[in-house]
């Protein structure tokens, strides 16, 4: 079995007496330390797919498994432990807590879990050891969004979802932060889930599962990805 | 587009239902504590007063001690404007003699007149309508008397109540409530009995012997359209008193004078009476001797008439048993003939008797034949009948004979025929012929001769011929046997026809025979019958002759019997007269003896007459003064208490509500501000097509216009009935009144509903104006986040420090929102100090009932005795009936005088006791903060800290005037200042008095107390009471414990009213509380989304957030406390009255417990949000980003 598997996950809405399928039947499969990318038009159902694969929502049949464990049985409160232990998210407006310092926004993540990297050393990481007590309205959109990164890592989850994280960043600062991701990705072999529009970036990953209407309509496998350095678009 | 914003305003409320109903309901307690609190005291004053004016319940009630003469009453009459009704009352022991229990009778008037002695309030029954019928209050003081239930009224060995009352015994027909007594515990005083007054009576005014009105009660229009408890009644009412205390200083001396003029007019009568009556008794003496002289004549004279009377009796004897004689002969004759007449009936009955029984049998065998009749004429009609048939029969027979007769010659040739074709040949044509020739012969008729032609046409046989004709012999010879037969039969019948005849005709003629012997039988008895009434009217003939001798023989023994009768009765007659006679005689010299006695009594009688109008004479010249007391309303037990009750919590509305509004104002501001601020891209929108700023506020004024105004209105409406309601029911605890009066003060609510509307306008408007300041570009782009920066604390590096993550987070946090820290701060403050308010004042008063009652006064009760001297009062038997029940006793002079210092006046008792000692029995007397106790000595006085506050804040050393009597005031000096709380005192000993006033102490009561740690009970104490009572110049018995008592009820109606703070207290913070919290949450929504996502389980992420509330609640209850802790000092200080000092300390437990129920709804809330953060949809909040 792959590191992650979904198996025809459906999740629908209900408005009223109209049903919506957010996700009709996806499936797919993503192996460990691979870098993937879910990419399709607004509407796709692409973040729904993120959510329910980060334990954010809950998918209304189909089942996934993540490191060989069913998580979709798994209870509201197993799935806070989930997406404690096992998850980092990073979204397109970073989502940080603006009362807190970019160091402090990490140590709010760290403090509850008890295997993670310390603040200082990730911050480091990602080249903002220098701006570490910073508030984040202090920091420009890459820096708090590499903020929003060293908060995923420093929990060393098994999986990093990120959703549209360059979606409101400058070209070259998005290139940045998918440099980073990727290196990330090589480098500790992390799984690198990445959901986007832009299919442009699509060469730089390992796999792309192309998202249409709600359905999964093509699973590309690139066995020579493109470094993201060569990517212009 | 007015259209268009109220639109947007309405379809706004319904979207923010939660924010509409948080401004509805803050507005809503806001403006209903206001209003309700602020219409209490007036709705309370209001309540009694229309209680007052429905029962006409007087406005003075006047007593004189010697009652009212009917002068009096015009005299008090010309005083204008008042409405005069006399009336009678005296006081009486319920039950039989023994009882202890008072009941003080009223005169009930006529119904329909409008004073309180008739307009009383029903609660069950009916008003009496027979001389022996009563009413009974309705109180709780005696219980246990029925509608129906008999009622005595009995006095004791001092009075008799049937001198005042005709009945005494009555029955109980319906049960009153008089706003003469609202409290429910008291009835008043009296003189007889324990002292106090049980229960009211009232009883047909019919029933009252008393010669004079013994009470007045007085009305007056003009006071009646005051309000009972407003200074302008008071003024005219004290205008009123001093008028009718004018007329009673004319009228005591007026009538004291009347009283001894009378009585000396009635001595002068009486003396004139007596010289008359002497006249007129030696008069009759004289008289009687002359009747006496006559009388011995006139027994000479009947001497003489009865011996003539017993001659004609005699005579008159002889007479009468002559005529007896004769009629007794008389009576034996009639005997006889009537002994004939009855022979002679005898005889006739028995005739009678046979005739009548020889007709009965002569009607039955004349029925018998009569019966008979029928069967006869039957069977005579059966032997007809049998005739008529036999007569057919024998015709039939005979018809039958003739038709074989006639068919016999056919058969004959036939067989002669046959004979022949037996014999010879067959021969068709002769035979025809022959045929043919018989018949033209007349052997054969037509037909016979029909019937045979064709046997001989020649077809048939011979042999068929020969059958033929047998068959037809056959049927011949069988006919003649038929009738043959028949014949017989006829023949036969016939016979017994003639049998039948016979005998029919033998019974006729006994019948015959029988009817002419029953016509003689009847000849004979009609004979008879004859004979009988001849003999009969013979008889009654006889009878007549014998009666008409009898009616003569009675009608002359009548005569005989009352001619006897007569002769007795003269006999008699005679006798009596005798006997009359002799009897006169007698008395007349019984007369002559009496006559002698009757002149020596009468000589003695006058002589004693005359000393007893000497005496009288004397008492008159030394009649005391006379004195009316003139009583108000004020003087009703409870009335006053119940004002001073309605001041109190008109004192708390003035203070507590503005917390209230304040409040309201800081939560209407909060969500106003949140909801301006949520919608800063809308306004940016609006203001970037060209609205105007007053079009975009509009919105929001429609909208915080309709939450206030129908909050306010909702408040008031509701809050204008739930207060005064709540605080009237909890008074009406203590007091009884009636339909609650809370009219709907509609300029008070206008006020209100408008100053809310105002203060909300005005919170929108500072909401939007700083938003409305901005461009519309700013506006479009979401309001940056609040930056976080760091704070004060962090600077404090060695605070800092030691801080843990999640507390520095919470600093940061609440120093980030400051304006809500601030809010959230003064709101829980305001619950708290509320709360810490309310129970503060139950400390305050319930201090005054332990402190004063267990701490201060050591005394159980003081029994007062009159005011004038011990020289009247039985003071040793006092002392020995309280020594003999083991207490111990201490002389006390108690008296309520004017005080004056620094120029002000109040009113203060003095307490005189013997020395320090004395005095250490009955007060403990000390500081009230440092608890040193005071000694009294000889050389000033102790008075209590109320009073040298009242007084200009007095010192030791300084001095008070007193003034013992109304000119000239005495100078005291004060040596200490000692804690008290209900009255005021001035304790002096009895040197100290005697040196300053220059008078012997008159002391006026006795102050007993039991050992340390013992308690009279209940029952002990009414014993006791009415053993007092009974003692001579007794005035009343107070108990500390009753006192007490009353007012422990009047803490249970202040607790209700502490309730209602804190329920509405609790209110307030859970609003506030629910209200910023909400805000909170909504404000930081992607926070809290942000911590879910980062896999904070739901007890974190509340910590998370509660932990500022949380800490924010201890820091608003410890400002509470401060805040209540003032406010409370406030507020004693307000509603105190000037004649009691409330507690000044506020017990830990009532901090504690402020802090307490502050927490409790704040946790309450938490669990509220809980819930709600729970719920919170991390997809949807993270994805709302505009």
């Amino acid at each position: 079995m792959s590191f992650i598997t979904l198996n025809e996950i459906t999740k629908q809405y209900h408005m009223g007496d109209i049903t919506i399928n957010a996700n009709d039947k996806v499936s797919f499969e993503i192996e460990k330390g691979e870098f993937a990318i879910v990419v399709g038009p607004s509407g796709s159902g692409k973040t729904t797919v993120l959510n329910i694969l980060g334990g954010m929502d809950t998918a209304t049949s189909g089942d996934f498994y993540v490191d060989g464990t069913r998580i979709s049985a798994y209870s509201r409160k197993e799935l806070i432990s989930y997406r404690r232990f096992d998850i980092g998210f990073i979204f397109q407006f970073y989502n940080l807590i603006p009362n807190l310092t970019a160091k402090e926004n990490i140590e709010l993540s760290t403090q509850t879990v008890r295997d993670f990297i310390p603040a200082e050393e990730i911050l480091k990481k990602v080249g903002l050891a220098e701006r570490m007590n910073n508030f984040p309205a202090q920091l420009s959109g890459g820096e708090q969004q590499r903020v929003a990164i060293a908060r995923a890592l420093a929990k060393k989850p098994k999986l990093l979802l990120c959703d549209e994280p360059t979606g409101a960043l400058d070209y070259n600062t998005g290139k940045m932060i998918l440099k980073l991701l990727q290196d990330t990705c090589r480098e500790e072999n992390m799984t690198v889930v990445l959901v986007t529009h832009n299919s442009a970036i699509c060469p730089m990953a390992d796999r792309v599962i192309r998202m249409k209407s709600s359905k999964v309509r093509e699973i590309i496998v690139n066995e020579n990805p493109t470094p993201v350095e060569e990517i212009e678009w | 587009m007015k259209n268009t914003m109220l639109k947007n305003a309405f379809s706004e409320i319904k979207k923010t239902k939660n924010r509409f109903f948080s401004i509805f309901g803050i507005i809503a307690i806001g403006t209903g504590f206001f209003s309700g609190l602020l219409a209490s005291a007036p709705d309370m004053r209001m309540t009694a007063d229309s209680y007052y004016d429905e029962q006409n319940l007087m406005d003075f009630r006047l007593v004189s001690t010697y009652g009212f003469s009917e002068k009096d009453i015009e005299e008090l009459e010309k005083i204008d404007g008042l409405d005069i009704y006399p009336g009678y009352f005296t006081d009486t022991f319920i039950g039989s003699e023994g009882s202890d229990k008072v009941a003080r009778v009223y005169s009930l008037d006529e119904l329909g007149e409008n004073n309180a002695h008739s307009s009383l309030w029903l609660t069950e029954g009916r008003f009496p309508e027979n001389e022996n019928e009563c009413l009974v209050d309705a109180g709780k003081l005696v219980t246990g008397y029925e509608l129906g239930d008999k009622i005595t009224l009995s006095g004791d060995s001092s009075f008799d109540v049937s001198d005042t009352l005709k009945n005494t015994e009555y029955t109980v027909v319906g049960r009153f409530d008089t706003p003469m007594f609202i409290s429910d515990t008291e009835r008043g005083n009296t003189t007889i009995g324990t002292g106090s007054v049980s229960m009211m009576l009232y009883i047909p005014k019919e029933n009252f012997k008393t010669e004079v009105y013994t009470q007045v009660f007085v009305t007056c229009d003009d006071l009646a359209e005051m309000d009972s408890y407003s200074d302008e009644y008071e003024g005219l009412r004290d205008n009123i008193t001093d008028k009718l205390k004018g007329t009673a200083k004319v009228r005591e001396n007026e009538r004291l004078q009347e009283i001894k003029q009378d009585a000396k007019d009635k001595i002068a009568e009486a003396r004139a009476e007596l010289a008359k009556e002497k006249a007129k008794i030696y008069a009759e003496i004289a008289d009687n001797e002359k009747k006496l002289l006559e009388a011995k004549k006139e027994i000479e004279d009947g001497e003489k008439e009865l011996a003539e009377g017993a001659q004609t009796l005699k005579d008159s004897k002889a007479e009468l048993d002559d005529a007896k004689k004769q009629l007794d002969e008389g009576k034996a004759q009639l005997e006889e003939a009537e002994q004939t007449l009855k022979d002679g009936k005898a005889e006739l009955d028995n005739g009678k008797a046979e005739l009548d029984k020889a007709k009965t049998e002569l009607d039955k065998g004349k029925a018998e034949l009569e019966e008979k009749e029928p069967e006869i004429e039957e069977g005579r009609k059966q032997l007809e009948d049998a005739k008529a048939q036999l007569d057919d029969a024998k015709k039939q027979l005979d018809e039958g004979k003739a038709q074989l007769d006639e068919t016999k010659p056919m058969i004959e040739f036939f067989g002669s025929i046959v004979e022949g074709l037996e014999n010879s040949a067959f021969n068709t044509d002769a035979l025809t012929a022959l045929i043919d020739a018989a018949e033209k012969a007349g052997i054969l008729d037509k037909e016979s001769a029909d019937e045979l032609r064709p046997l001989f046409d020649g077809t048939k046989t011979v042999a068929e011929i020969k059958k033929y004709y047998d068959d037809a012999l056959k049927q011949y010879n069988d006919g003649l046997a038929q009738y043959e037969s028949g014949l017989s039969q006829y023949n036969e019948g016939y016979a017994e026809y003639e049998k039948g005849l016979a005998e029919f005709n033998e019974g006729l003629k006994l019948y015959e025979d029988g009817k002419s012997q029953i016509e003689k039988g009847y000849e004979a008895y009609y004979n008879g019958i004859f004979q009988y009434y001849d003999g009969l009217s013979q008889y009654y003939m006889g009878y007549s002759e014998y009666k008409e001798g009898r009616d003569a023989y009675e009608k002359n023994y009548l005569l005989y019997e009352s001619g006897l009768k007569q002769y007795e009765e003269g006999l008699k007659q005679f006798e009596e007269s005798e006997k009359l006679f002799n009897e006169g005689k007698e008395e007349y010299e019984e007369g002559v003896k009496a006559l002698e006695e009757g002149k020596k009594e009468a000589d003695e009688k006058f002589a004693e007459a005359e000393e007893e109008i000497d005496k009288n004479e004397k008492e008159i010249e030394e009649l005391s003064e006379i004195e009316w007391y003139v009583f108000t309303r004020a003087d009703n037990p409870g009335y006053t208490e119940y004002g001073e009750n309605a001041l109190r919590i008109s004192n708390i509305a003035i203070v507590f509500p503005w917390f209230f509004v304040m409040i309201a104002a800081l939560v209407c501001l909060t969500t106003m501000t949140r909801m301006v601020d949520e919608q800063r891209t809308q306004i940016g929108t609006l203001k970037a097509l060209g609205y105007g700023n007053f079009s975009i506020i509009t919105k929001y004024i429609i909208y915080a216009a309709l939450a206030s105004a129908s909050g306010a209105i909702v408040g008031t409406l509701v809050g204008l009935k739930l207060f005064p309601g709540v605080i009237i029911i909890a008074y009406g605890m203590m007091y009884k009144l009636h339909a609650l009066v809370m009219p709907y003060d509609l300029a008070l609510m206008g006020v209100v509903i408008l100053a809310a509307v105002l203060l909300v306008l005005f919170t929108v408007y500072f909401a939007c104006s700083a938003i409305l300041r901005e461009q519309p570009s700013q506006l479009m782009r979401p309001k940056a986040p609040k930056t976080g920066k760091k704070i004060l604390l962090e600077r404090m590096g060695f605070i800092w420090k030691h801080l843990s993550f999640s507390q520095k987070v919470t600093m940061r946090n609440l120093f980030r929102y400051k304006r809500r820290m601030f809010m959230t701060v003064v709101g829980i403050a305001g619950c708290t100090a509320l709360v810490l308010t309310g129970f503060g004042i139950y400390d305050s008063v319930s201090d005054i009932l332990n402190k004063q009652f267990d701490e201060i006064s050591l005394h159980t009760g003081m029994a007062i005795y009159s005011d004038e001297g011990e020289s009247k009062a039985d003071t040793e038997g006092i002392k020995n009936l309280l020594s003999d029940n083991d207490l111990d006793t201490v002389d006390v002079y108690i008296k309520n005088f004017s005080v004056k210092a620094d120029g002000k006046f109040t009113d203060s008792s003095i307490f005189v006791v013997k020395d320090n000692e004395e005095l250490k029995k009955c007060v403990n007397v000390k500081d009230r903060i440092t608890g040193e106790k005071y000694n009294l000595t000889d050389e000033g006085i102790i008075i209590n800290e109320k009073l040298a506050t009242l007084l200009g804040g007095l010192e030791k050393g300084d001095s008070i005037e007193v003034y013992i009597t109304e000119t000239e005031p005495v100078e005291m000096v004060i040596t200490n200042i000692c804690e008290n709380y209900a009255g005021h005192y001035l304790y002096l000993s009895e040197q100290y008095y005697e040196k300053v006033v220059e008078e012997k102490v008159p002391y006026n009561s006795t102050f007993f107390m039991t050992e340390e740690g013992e308690e009279l009970s209940e029952k002990e104490r009414d014993e006791l009471a009415s053993r007092l009572m009974k003692l001579d110049g007794m005035m009343a018995v107070s108990y500390k414990r009753a006192t007490a008592g009353t007012f422990s009820k009047m803490l249970e109606s202040l607790l209700f009213v502490i309730i209602l703070l804190i329920v509405s207290a609790g209110a307030l913070a859970f609003i506030v509380l629910y209200n910023l919290t909400n805000i909170n949450i909504n404000e930081r929504i992607r926070e809290i989304a942000t911590l879910k996502v980062l896999g904070f389980y739901d007890k974190e992420t509340s910590v998370y957030v509660f932990r500022e509330i949380m800490l924010l609640t201890l820091l608003g209850s410890g400002a509470g406390l401060i805040l209540g802790r003032t406010l409370l000092d406030f507020i004693v200080k307000t509603i105190e009255i000037d004649m009691v000092m409330f507690g000044r300390e506020v017990h830990l437990t009532s901090f504690i417990i402020s802090v307490v129920i502050t927490l409790v709804f704040a946790v309450i809330v938490m669990l509220v949000m809980h819930k709600h953060l729970k719920n919170i949809d991390m997809v949807e909040a993270l994805k709302s980003v505009e």
